[in-house]
């Protein structure tokens, strides 16, 4: 009994611990009890499809964009919370009566939040602290920075910084934008042929026929291929028990899907919505009428000139 | 011995080389950011919903109550066919009369979107050390959404896409002069949704 295995032995937590091992095992073993501590599952309980409506449509898609951005708070807040605080100054700036005029609970925050800001960029002077309280003194102190409706850059960036310190999402999001043409919008007397009857004129003007981004950006598990269509970067602080959390996602999800618009039509989707139609429609024509040859969409005003041309060509 | 390690040294570089070039590109790559053509006959959009019904289950030494996210979704499926794989074979003529072959109905968009979601306050709940956090909202819309599209094939959506698109290709054709046209279709094959293809 001198050797430390043995002394182990004789303390009362030693036979404490065998004895919960012992327990757990039993557990495992006899009761089949799942062991795990800590563990979190997520679960989809099955529910239905019901089918709400169904919608006829003569949409023809012939560009398609497959794009990548980055939405952010920032983006959505610029785009809401500072033109939604810049009309509430412009609204008490006009006011005789500042201190009486009714705000709604949305714009009582945002000047709310235009009081922390300012409060946080003074670093907590007690003479703005005191100034704040009262609307009129907001008005004074930002008067300097406030000139035809808009918020000078350092304020602006001031209250961004209160809006993102109460909540901040990013999101990477992947989508995809569709351009063509709607053929239920294409009258009659939209088409034309040339003299030689080579050519067809349509007037059509290419049209952005949809942007999504799902869930799922693909979802293929046969071929091993899963991308998200949205994914968090980055969180702080956004609570789904507030009341208005879905409506700010929404917005970041937003701004998301504006910037991948931007992106296809930067990247000249109408330009290539047009050609492809064009060149498709050649081709499905040339199968009914060999002898066209061509098919150009244009805009009212070609398209018009074009009726207007005398039949033998001379103007 | 300094030769060898030289040859050594180079066989490893061409073998390094050989392997990078073997890379196969991340699939990311290739389908983002991309502008490409398409002739896509859209003719019916069907649009469903769906309940989403999630619960997390979390255990923390023992079973915590579960929390529970409730919400009413829409999903816009937009079905058609694709007109750049008709070809010359799949059209005959005989003065006219017209006999068109198309490829089989698919589906052309796909929407799950996010503002037409609506969450149900009273029913999702966060609960003692289990919450209900903006990833868990996210990864059951990816659950419902994977849900949907693995029952596209089931839907039935094919009979009104066809019946719409053979009624627009044939009040397209009779515009042409055309005063009789079968239209038939390729048989159909389980419909999805594969955009990037």
């Amino acid at each position: 009994m001198s050797k430390p295995s043995a002394r182990i032995l004789c303390r009362p937590w030693a036979w404490a611990l065998a004895g919960l091992a012992a327990v757990l095992l039993l557990l495992k073993f006899a009761f089949h009890v799942d062991l795990v501590l800590v563990q979190t599952k997520l679960v989809l309980r099955p529910t239905a499809l019901t089918l709400e409506d169904v919608r006829d449509l003569e949409f023809l898609v012939t560009a398609e964009y497959f794009g990548e951005v980055i939405g952010t708070a920032r983006d959505y807040f610029s785009k809401t919370a500072v033109p939604a605080a810049e009309a509430v100054l412009s609204r008490l700036a006009a006011d005789p009566r500042p201190e009486d005029a009714v705000l709604s609970d949305e714009d009582r925050k945002i000047f709310d939040a235009l009081r922390a800001a300012l409060i946080r960029r003074s670093r907590l002077s007690a003479r703005v602290i005191d100034t704040v309280k009262s609307r009129t003194g907001v008005l004074s102190l930002v008067r300097p920075e406030f000139a035809n409706g808009r918020l000078g850059d350092e304020l602006r960036e001031a209250l961004l910084a209160v809006l993102l310190e109460r909540r901040d999402i990013a999101y990477l999001a992947r989508g995809i934008v569709q351009a063509g043409y709607n053929l239920a919008a294409v009258e009659e007397d939209r088409f034309l042929r040339s003299r030689d009857g080579k050519t067809v004129y349509l007037q059509m003007e290419p049209t952005i026929l949809g942007k999504a981004i799902n869930p799922w950006f693909i979802y293929d598990p046969a071929a091993n291929l899963q991308i998200k269509g949205f994914e968090i970067i980055a969180e702080s602080n956004v609570d789904l028990e507030e009341d208005d959390a879905f409506s700010f996602i929404n917005g970041v999800k937003e701004a998301c899907r504006q910037r991948l618009l931007e992106d296809a039509l930067k990247a000249g989707i109408e330009d290539r919505a047009r050609a492809s139609a064009e060149q498709s429609l050649a081709n499905l024509f040339k199968m009914f009428q060999p002898d066209i040859e061509a098919v150009r969409l244009v805009g009212r005003g070609e398209f018009e000139r074009r009726r207007a041309e005398p039949p033998d060509g001379r103007p | 011995m300094k030769a060898r390690r030289r040859i050594g040294l180079l066989g490893l570089g061409a073998l390094l080389a050989l392997q990078a070039g073997c890379l196969r590109p991340d699939p990311k790559a290739v389908l983002l950011n991309r502008l490409q053509g398409a002739a896509k006959l859209a003719t019916v959009k069907f649009t469903f919903n769906k309940i989403i019904w999630g619960e997390k289950e979390k255990r923390l030494f023992l079973k915590l109550q579960n929390a529970t996210f409730l919400a009413l979704t829409r999903v816009e499926i937009t079905a058609g066919i694709d007109l750049s794989r008709i070809k010359s074979g799949d059209v005959v003529l005989d003065g006219r009369r017209i006999r068109l072959k198309v490829p089989p109905v698919e589906v052309v968009a796909y929407a799950f979107p996010f503002e037409k979601i609506e969450v149900d306050r009273n029913y999702t709940a966060s609960r003692f050390l289990n919450p209900i956090r903006i990833e868990d909202v996210e990864e059951l819309l990816r659950q419902a959404d994977a849900d949907v599209r693995r029952s596209l094939p089931f839907l039935g959506l094919e009979k009104r896409t066809t019946d719409n698109t053979r009624a627009l290709l044939v009040r397209i054709l009779k515009k042409f002069g055309f005063d009789q046209v079968e239209i038939e279709f390729t048989p159909a094959v389980p419909l999805s949704f594969r955009s990037y293809e």
